[in-house]
């Protein structure tokens, strides 16, 4: 199994996600560049896991994949409440808590 | 070794779809991309023997949590001046600290030698990790169950108009 080259990819993709956050001012892709980071985190916890044998790996990366559902979940609620408020998808315009 | 050809394929797709998701001007695209990228790393789930965990990232991240984005994004239809970005001096700044960020990263992991072990035929089915969850980590599975209620609750009240 190439496992530095799992590494290597996990890195690349948590810089993707890390650049996503950073650069992209639309709300969903912000979301879907942090989902992107947590993919990155799995994906080293199974590598792991099949390198030692050790199911604990995949057991902290399913409850990894129950938070990033939990976190969708609540995330876009809050979209559809922002939109209601503000009209807006840009994090930029959005700079009050009540409007 | 087909294997391992595989794992190089599937991760070239998913850096290759990440790539594209983030560069999409069009939140609907760029959920599309984010389907392929998830979809390549179940592939490469199954391939280190974790077929259960290939399944549910199959289940729940490609056919719950894009489907939702999907849906939400065009529920909320937004108009296309949100779509225009803005070349401005931090966001190159930013593009500058996440290179730093992955030198620094890929120095640690090329440090790395990971000769891993081989691990039993019954290592990743479903018997196994449902015995791992429910007998050494069953506190961070209740506290993961007490976790997806309150965001359910939340992610309802938030979204209800008043």
């Amino acid at each position: 199994m190439p496992y530095n080259g799992i590494l290597i990819m996990a890195v690349i993709l948590f810089i993707i996600g890390i650049t996503g956050v950073m650069v992209r001012r639309n709300i969903f892709i912000m979301l879907m560049s942090i989902e992107l980071i947590l993919n990155a985190a799995n994906l080293v916890f199974i590598a792991f896991a099949r390198a030692f044998a050790d199911p604990a790996g995949q057991v902290i990366a399913l409850l990894s994949i129950t938070l990033a559902a939990a976190e969708v979940g609540v995330g876009l609620g809050i979209f559809v409440a922002i939109r209601r408020t503000h009209n807006t998808v840009n994090v930029d315009e959005i700079n009050l808590l009540k409007h | 070794m087909l294997a391992t050809m595989l794992i190089y394929i599937f991760g070239a797709l998913a850096i290759f779809s990440g790539l594209m998701m983030i560069l999409y001007r069009n939140p609907i695209h760029s959920a599309l991309w984010f389907g392929l990228v998830l979809f390549s790393l179940a592939g490469i789930y199954a391939l280190m023997q974790a077929h259960f965990l290939a399944l549910i990232q199959i289940l729940v991240y490609v056919g719950a949590i894009t489907v939702l984005i999907v849906y939400v994004i065009a529920l909320l239809n937004f108009d296309q001046r949100d779509l225009v970005g803005k070349v401005t001096i931090l966001k190159g700044i930013a593009v500058i600290v996440a290179a730093i960020l992955f030198i620094e990263l890929l120095f640690y992991v090329g440090g790395l030698y990971v000769k891993g072990i081989a691990p039993p035929p019954e290592f990743g089915k479903a018997a196994n990790i449902g015995l791992a969850t429910l007998t050494r980590y069953l506190f961070p599975f209740e506290v993961i169950s007490i976790l997806l209620l309150v965001a359910v609750v939340g992610g309802v009240y938030i979204a209800k108009k008043d």
